[in-house]
């Protein structure tokens, strides 16, 4: 009986230092675009429309709705009772066809590590990219690479400030270019298959 | 020591004994799918089918089948307390799913017997990856309406093909510039004859 109430003093102890420790966090207020997270911005085209090299054609839905349309996607965030609002853009695709999927986001900057670019690619691969440390987070069973690419062109016409993203793991590697602010512009698929802006 | 094995001798009297009894079940009708409804589709297991765009694509599907009946029941009480006496149905539904592997489609056929849905009409189901759906009716021809026409004959890329319906997508909630496949054609000798996507261009049927 003496052990259990140990135990408990101890479990509290420790919930009181966490909870502390996190609420001395000065969040608060409203955290905005900076000049770098505006250039990662992109355009909130609701369906566009790409081919492939064998010739099928398929569009791009944006599924985000309401949040396609606006820069300002500001929510009353939380922390330890602090409300803040964060600025952040979202967009949110799916592909008529052969179902891909693809969501970019940006978060203004929180912190000294800067805005943050969040790419997700079919729900299977994704990374966080912070522009100004040019860190890069990704997911388990994969890696990724990030380049950029000052212009490239696909069908005809030229495209610039390119994000040139591959993931890849043993069996597969998918690379992607998002130009900004047009978007998606191009895709190689792991068979070699590649699809590109309309 | 005692007070412990009252409590797992009391738990395992609520569980061995506190459980109900299956409620009965009483099959109120059987739909079974009759063998004029089912060759309706006419595609076979394990078939090569394949159809070409007047731009040169190829779109290859591999057929997988099954018919089956299956329960329904008529009154289900969301789990709460059991009802005592389940209504159930049977019904036997046929499937046909049309799979490529690039472009990754499955067309998904599946047959419903007459008096299950309507009185007198058999459903045809036709959904392409999920996403896209059409309905057909059919009594002893496929029923006209509002998504749906019907042609004595039509012709594509010269060939001459009988008996057709038309149907269109119902559902339009998709932008007006997304291409994505919008019209199927069907008849009951060749299956779809034609797949007719939003900007015009036709998968038609490589006989």
């Amino acid at each position: 009986m003496k052990n259990l109430s140990l135990i408990g003093e101890i479990i509290i102890l420790f919930m009181a230092i966490y909870l502390s420790s996190c609420c001395k966090s000065d969040f608060h207020g409203d955290y905005l675009f900076d000049d770098l997270a505006r250039q990662y911005l992109l355009d909130t085209t609701s369906t566009f429309t790409m081919i492939d090299n064998l010739g099928f054609k398929e569009s791009f839905v944006d599924q985000s709705q309401s949040s396609a349309y606006s820069f300002y996607q500001g929510g009353d965030l939380d922390r330890c009772g602090v409300q803040f609002r964060m600025q952040m853009f979202y967009i949110d695709y799916f592909s008529t066809i052969n179902r891909y999927s693809f969501s970019y986001s940006v978060d203004a900057p929180l912190d000294n590590e800067g805005p943050k670019v969040m790419i997700n690619w079919n729900d299977d691969y994704y990374l966080d990219f912070y522009p100004q440390t040019g860190e890069i987070i990704s997911g388990e069973n994969y890696q990724a690479h990030i380049e950029q690419v000052d212009s490239m062109q696909v069908r005809g016409k030229i495209y610039h400030n390119i994000l040139k993203i591959i993931f890849w793991n043993d069996k597969q590697t998918w690379t992607l270019y998002i130009a900004r602010p047009e978007g998606l512009i191009k895709f190689i698929r792991p068979d070699g298959i590649y699809t590109e802006r309309l | 020591m005692i007070n412990k094995t009252v409590w797992l001798l009391a738990t395992f009297a609520f569980f061995l004994f506190g459980c109900p009894t299956p409620p009965d079940k009483t099959l109120i009708a059987e739909y079974p799918l009759s063998d004029t409804i089912a060759s309706l589709v006419p595609y076979q297991p394990q078939e090569k089918i394949i159809f070409l765009s007047d731009s040169g694509q190829r779109l290859v599907f591999k057929v997988q089948r099954k018919r089956e009946w299956v329960e329904k029941n008529l009154y289900d009480n969301c789990g709460l307390a059991p009802a005592r006496n389940i209504e159930y149905i049977r019904y036997e539904y046929d499937q046909t799913n049309l799979v490529s592997s690039y472009p990754a489609v499955n067309i998904e056929i599946t047959l419903y017997p007459k008096g299950l849905y309507y009185d007198s009409l058999a459903v045809m189901h036709v959904k392409i990856n999920t996403i896209y759906s059409w309905q057909l009716l059919y009594d002893t021809d496929f029923v006209e309406n509002e998504n749906t026409t019907l042609y004595d004959s039509i012709i594509f890329w010269g060939n001459t093909f009988h008996h057709v319906v038309e149907s269109e997508i119902s559902n339009t909630w998709l932008d007006s510039s997304a291409v994505y496949f919008d019209k199927i054609f069907y008849n009951k000798t060749w299956g779809i004859i034609n797949l007719k996507m939003t900007d015009n261009e036709e998968f038609i049927l490589d006989r």
